[in-house]
């Protein structure tokens, strides 16, 4: 087959679609991180914005 | 003039911050779109490669992530430096915030490397001068980030790990250079040559894809990190507090 994929690829689909699969945790891990790390900083921001406003 | 005036705004927190706000959309769509075409097509249209087979689509992962590597590491080392000289701390911000990014996409590189390293060579790992020096470039990562971690007082840590990014830069040269200056087992490059690009267009244009659909992402997730670091380091800042009340 000369154009696209053999969808099973024989020995080599472990290894790309090992990569592809890896890919997709890499890029979601680091959204999720990134996230979190932003919501953290906003929590710690607010949290001293409403301990200078506390009377 | 007018540039360096420009230049000074941006590197003001307030502004960074909006603006950093405002690109984040126009990173991550079209980051999506690109990869999704890039990966797709990389995947299941374009043509099968004479001497790799199917084995050779690694690099539609690979051959992004090593660019991005690169990248992150020279801007964190660039943006180091400007902080250093020019005293603009958001330059310290931006190493920060670029530094676990980078350091993800190289073990990334690494592994997918390995990955095609073992259909092609027999071998998962080799100590081959590219593989050594990417591998010195994680190290250079968890190093910078290691490093941050252990100073208590933000300013000790952001000029010592400056001090690290900037040193380490010398890597990257090496890095790109070492399939020229010595015999190695990796493939030399495939894209960026003298002669042109060593593959058709039907597999070249997928990759490009992939190439800015990854740049554009990690220009996403820096500009959240960046924003979160901006918001720790002026928590204090009056600008940071009108606009969390106003919004």
């Amino acid at each position: 087959m000369d154009g696209g994929i053999d969808i099973h690829m024989g020995s080599y689909g472990v290894y790309v679609y090992g990569s592809y699969a890896l890919m997709l945790l890499v890029v979601i891990g680091n959204w999720l991180s990134a996230r979190r790390h932003e919501r953290r900083a906003q929590r710690q921001v607010k949290a001293r914005l409403t301990r200078a406003h506390r009377p | 003039m007018a540039l360096w005036t420009w230049f000074h705004r941006l590197a003001s927190p307030p502004s960074c911050f909006r603006v950093a706000k405002t690109l984040q959309p126009w990173f991550w769509v079209p980051a999506l779109v690109l990869l999704g075409y890039g990966l797709f097509t990389g995947l299941f249209i374009a043509p099968k490669d004479y001497q790799q087979g199917d084995a050779y689509r690694i690099i539609y992962i690979h051959a992004p992530s090593a660019w991005l590597s690169l990248l992150a590491y020279s801007t964190m080392a660039i943006a180091s430096a400007i902080a250093i000289i020019w005293r603009i701390k958001l330059g310290h911000a931006l190493a920060a915030a670029l530094a676990p990014i980078g350091a993800s996409f190289t073990v990334l590189c690494l592994v997918t490397g390995s990955l095609w390293g073992r259909p092609m060579w027999g071998a998962y790992w080799a100590w081959d001068a590219r593989l050594t020096s990417e591998l010195i470039l994680l190290f250079l990562y968890a190093g910078y980030m290691a490093l941050r971690a252990a100073f208590d007082e933000l300013e000790r840590a952001d000029r010592t790990s400056a001090i690290l990014a900037m040193v380490g830069l010398i890597n990257v040269p090496v890095i790109h250079y070492s399939v020229v200056w010595w015999n190695s087992l990796h493939q030399g490059s495939t894209v960026i040559r003298a002669a042109g690009p060593a593959m058709p267009s039907s597999m070249l244009v997928p990759l490009l894809a992939c190439f800015v659909g990854f740049t554009l992402l990690l220009a996403y997730f820096a500009c959240i990190r960046l924003r979160a670091e901006i918001l720790l380091r002026e928590r204090a800042a009056s600008w940071l507090n009108e606009l969390l009340e106003t919004t």
